[in-house]
């Protein structure tokens, strides 16, 4: 065992230095980590000892959040069930929050027990804006809001760029990949990026600097069959040297050069990572392995399990689930897809535990918008605001930062007549707060988010989200 | 030199002699190929496989193209735009009949429907059988240019059976596919209806049941399918020119509809189910008819008064169809129509960063096919395959081109060496290790109507963070091009050309498909003359000369034995095949 793991470690170093130097690189050439050569290392966040990380889980389609988290006293159901009508759930059928605050949904009892154990908090009324915004001001078209709004996938990438104030197409990373440029320094050494999809391609994690790596949730990285050199076979290492070669050919087609350089990172990285998940742990905790978010969110743990061996301090994943459009058939649907979520979100809580490093990992939901809260027949439209949960042993949980919404429809938070609501915290703040927990410095917020000037500045106490 | 396709657009009189010029010189050519194959396929595939090929009358389109004489080059060039995959053979056909002629041979051809395999081999529920025939007939079809533009128009107006409903709904699924297919070479508005009225669109954006508002019980009409009919099957979220420059105001894009116009359309699409309900909430389950178009149930219908984008009022009382098709005509005739559905096929087909000229003239061919008809398909297939930019973007612009879908490197790899089902396949379906096709997609990150959400596989406005987003070059395919897609797919491929081919003892299991080598490896001795073959066959010749260098150097690594000689044609395959020369489709 000794052995294998001194073996382990020789491997790495060397493959992290053969990636250092770039040998057999081909024309991008460079460290793994780093899409640009132009890396400005502040030192701030060099001497970071300890380690976090940050999981992003992204549910894709708009989730309802309105009927995951539901007043519970019983003039507030009554406001939120005359919005919701034929969506409404009975306030009999809730699981009340053990101060009798707030009905999860009956299909989310693992976090309404982390929410009562303290380390689930909720984050209301949370959505894209520039600026704050009113009802009067939305509807005379006097405030600047957000670009295609209630479209999906610019919502999605507004909210995982969270720079709405400009064009999205002259935006080209990610909070969490901005958050992850800074934060990379922690890191050292590592001849790998901070940043880790389990869910392919996103607008979250690609940074200024850093270039994340994509790894199959189920499978973890794979090796090349036929053309990988680390496998000690003569025919592929004739190959490996080959395609080397012929990756390394100058050329200015961007699009070529992005097929070796995505081509060799992909080789290398992969060779590094399952040489470490190799050794990974075997989990106690039970993953549900038909769910595709239970799947990846394991994937997750391993790779946490790993950050020594990696050489990380700094971690930031991301996680996607899909499936939350409910135009239609939202009840029946809405019921399997927060059965999945809780499962996948308890257990992988539970396998951190498990690692005893529950404390130094935070998760947090989003999603594109939040849902109307009127009917449109049996589900609901696209809206704006919604809730979100923050989970893990540093976060200061069994609290909701922020009060309910207006639920009246056409009221003061309504931008029209459907109940579609205005936010009343920006991507941005919540962002903030999180990239505080982080370490980020409050001086280096704005360069994170450029937009959280337009707000308060109360995130600087991350809204009492997290243990002090 | 160039040789004119000369069929006059100014004056109309003089079409028909046009037309009749060159239906004798197509007779003619007829006469002399064997058979009117499109050149689809390799002539040695067994035609059993892709099942009858219907051939209709050529009626070439008037707008004048100045087309360049056919090379080898250009002509594997147009295949690759115009097929799954480039062939020998169909080198050879359009080498034949030229450019233009070949084109117009391939509108008039038309292979079997899905719907008939799939009902032979699935119960409706088991999803194997839709993908395994999707691959031969994307394979082994001879109307590949019918195929392809099928495929580009499923990943526009997408369906998909991952999830809820649809997975356990193949007939309705393959059906939708067979409509892509027949409206291909149709009119966009036909086009649009057909997707309209499927019921398993129907089902995917919930416009089936969607029934008008009701005050007493608070509800209001869905807007699923009018957001997304307009944001991605017609118009798009911006107001366009005709060039495909965003309009703005302001310095912002001045957007193409608004909240106001979803709600009206939401109510225009009220009161459709299924064809011949037994009541108003029929469900799948109880027998909801997945192949006929849904039809209208008046009293669910709004039948209120809507503005439309155009800014017409519907009159009130009129028939949920009667609405419908005013409001598609809307969508259809609203001027985006033609740069954003136009630039779209550009980027499938051709080259992901076309000039905004080229965009210009594929949308002005979609508003106006020469003959006064707005969105004849056939017209923007041609300005898409003819355009001047088609043929000199390679050398006159920097990042000419696209990615190559993943699915294209399958297929691709298969037609180039004349992939054969195995003797024991089952049901005539190909089989090429495991995952099996139908579960491909975990591989390579795409499959046939099988996008994670009807935003498919990946935006057409995507690019990569880096160089390319830095120089604003769009690679959308790169979104699909994750580091596990790539290196699974790699291997893929591989595993192909390295395992099942047809002359290793190894893989004399009679299920697995196998490509044929067997004319490159005459070549072995001449690695030259097999790299100019291959560099035409697979790349139109658009392979560097660092890159031949280091094959030639590879080739040379190997002895004289059998088995070196083959290894040297298959890792020279191999190489080439992961090569950013091959992988820029030029």
């Amino acid at each position: 065992m000794a052995n294998i793991k001194k073996n382990r470690r020789r491997f790495l170093k060397q493959a992290a230095k053969a990636s250092l130097l770039g040998s057999g690189m081909g024309a991008m050439g460079g460290k793994l980590n780093m899409m640009s050569s132009a890396l400005a290392a502040s030192g701030d966040y060099a001497g970071l000892n300890d380690y976090k990380a940050l999981v992003c889980i992204f549910l894709y389609g708009g989730s309802d959040s309105y009927n995951m988290f539901i007043p519970y006293d019983v003039g507030g159901h009554q406001e939120y069930a005359q919005a919701r009508g034929g969506l409404s759930l009975p306030r009999d059928s809730l699981l009340p929050t053990s101060d009798s605050a707030i009905g999860f949904n009956p299909n989310m009892p693992g976090l309404r027990d982390l929410y009562d154990d303290g380390q689930l908090s909720l984050v209301a009324n949370v959505g894209n804006m520039i600026v704050p915004v009113t009802r009067s001001n939305f509807q005379a078209e006097s405030v600047a809001v957000p670009s295609d709004l209630f479209a999906h996938n610019h919502q999605q990438e507004q909210w995982q760029k969270g720079l709405s104030s400009q064009p999205s197409s002259l935006v080209g990373a990610g909070w969490g990949g901005r958050m992850a440029d800074l934060l990379m320094e922690a890191n050292g050494a590592s001849a790998l990026p901070a940043t880790f999809s389990v869910n392919g391609s996103n607008y979250f994690l690609p940074g200024n600097i850093g270039t994340p790596i994509s790894i199959n949730p189920q499978s973890g990285p794979r090796l090349l069959d036929y053309m990988d050199n680390s496998r000690g076979q003569s025919q592929n290492d004739a190959r490996a040297e080959s395609i080397s070669r012929i990756m390394a050919a100058q050329d200015d087609h961007l699009i070529k050069q992005f097929v070796s350089s995505s081509f060799l990172r992909a080789r290398d990285s992969s060779q590094l990572i399952s040489e470490v998940l190799r050794n990974s742990p075997t989990f106690t905790t039970p993953f549900n392995t038909a769910s595709r978010v239970s799947t990846q969110l394991r994937m997750v743990a391993r790779m946490i399990a790993g950050r020594e061996a990696l050489g990380m301090k700094r971690q930031v994943f991301f996680v996607g689930m899909g499936g939350w459009d409910t135009h239609d058939y939202q009840t029946p649907r809405l019921i399997e897809l927060t059965q999945e979520l809780d499962s996948a979100l308890t257990g992988f809580q539970q396998t951190l535990a498990e690692l005893a490093i529950e404390d130094s990992v935070t998760s947090f939901t989003a999603s594109d918008f939040g849902r109307t809260l009127t009917v449109n027949g049996n589900g609901s439209d696209h809206g704006w605001s919604g809730h979100y949960m923050v989970m893990g042993g540093a976060v200061n949980g069994g609290q909701m930062i922020g009060d309910w919404p207006d639920f009246s429809i056409g009221g003061s938070e309504d931008i029209g007549e459907s109940g579609r609501l205005i936010p009343r915290m920006s991507i941005n703040e919540y962002g903030a707060a999180l990239g505080s927990w982080m370490g980020l410095l409050p001086g280096d917020m704005a360069n994170v988010f450029p937009d959280l000037q337009n707000f308060s500045s109360d995130w600087q106490n991350s809204y009492g989200l997290f243990r002090s | 030199m160039v040789a004119s396709y000369l069929i006059p657009s100014s004056q109309l009189s003089k079409k028909t002699w046009a037309r009749s010029l060159i239906c004798t010189v197509i007779t003619t050519l007829l006469a002399t190929t064997a058979a009117c194959s499109g050149g689809g396929s390799n002539s040695s595939n067994p035609d059993i496989n892709a099942g009858p090929t219907v051939t209709g009358e050529i009626n070439p389109g008037i707008i004048e193209y100045n087309i360049p004489a056919t090379t080898p080059e250009n002509a594997a060039q147009l295949l690759s735009r115009a097929t799954f995959g480039t062939t020998h053979a169909a080198i050879d056909a359009v080498m034949q009949d030229g450019i233009a002629l070949w084109v117009e041979k391939q509108f008039t051809l038309k292979g079997p429907a899905h719907l008939d395999y799939v009902r032979q081999y699935s119960n409706g529920s088991l999803r194997s059988p839709r993908h395994d025939y999707w691959w031969v007939q994307a394979t082994l079809g001879k109307d590949q240019l019918r195929q392809r533009m099928a495929f580009a128009l499923s990943e526009i107006m997408v369906i998909s059976d991952i999830g809820y409903s649809l997975s356990n709904s193949q007939y309705g699924v393959t059906r939708y596919y067979d409509k892509l297919l027949e409206n291909s070479f149709g009119n966009y508005r036909d086009l649009l209806e057909e997707v309209t009225l499927s019921p398993v669109m129907g089902l995917y954006l919930s416009m089936l049941q969607n029934a008008r508002g009701d005050p007493e019980t608070n509800t209001r009409a869905d807007e699923n399918f009018a957001r997304e009919v307009m944001q991605l099957f017609s118009i798009g979220l911006h107001e366009l020119e005709n060039d495909g420059t965003v309009k703005t105001l302001n310095g912002k894009p001045i957007p193409a509809y608004t909240q106001t116009d979803v709600e009206n359309y939401a109510r225009v699409f009220t009161g459709w189910n299924y064809f011949n309900p037994r009541a108003w909430n029929q469900t799948l389950n109880t027998g909801g008819d997945l192949i006929s178009n849904m039809a209208p149930v008046e009293e669910y219908h709004d039948v209120d008064s809507k503005t439309l984008i155009d800014g017409q009022q519907t009159p009130a009382g009129v028939t949920a169809e009667e609405d419908l098709k005013v409001a598609l005509d809307s969508l259809a005739n609203h001027p985006n129509v033609g740069p954003f559905i136009g630039k779209q096929l550009i980027q499938k087909l051709v080259t992901s960063n076309p000039s905004p000229a080229y965009v210009g003239r594929v949308a002005t061919a979609f508003n106006n096919n020469g003959e006064g008809v707005r969105g004849d398909l056939t017209a923007v297939l041609r300005a898409i395959l003819f355009d001047e930019e088609a043929f000199s973007g390679s050398t006159s612009q920097p990042n000419f081109g696209k990615l190559r879908e993943p699915i294209m490197r399958l297929t691709h790899l298969w037609r180039a060496f004349n992939v054969q089902p195995g003797t024991d396949a089952i049901n005539g379906a190909f089989n090429t290790g495991s995952p099996a096709l139908v579960g491909i997609d975990s591989v390579i990150g795409q499959g046939p109507l099988l996008a994670t959400s009807v935003f498919n596989f990946y935006r057409p406005d995507f690019t990569p963070q880096g160089p390319t987003y830095r120089a604003n070059v769009l690679v959308p395919e790169a979104e699909i091009y994750t580091d596990n897609n790539i290196l699974a797919t790699t291997s893929r491929v591989n595993a192909q050309i390295q395992r099942f081919y047809l002359q290793n003892p190894d893989t004399v299991q009679r299920r697995w498909s196998h490509i044929d080598l067997s004319r490159e490896l005459a070549l072995v001795d001449k690695p030259e003359e097999l790299l100019d073959e291959l560099n035409v066959l697979l790349m139109s010749g658009s392979m560097g000369d660092p890159m031949r260098a280091a094959l030639i150097d590879h080739m040379a690594l190997f002895g004289d034995t059998d088995e070196d000689r083959s290894r040297a044609v298959r890792d020279v395959i191999s190489l080439i095949v992961a090569s950013p020369d091959y992988l820029v489709q030029m």
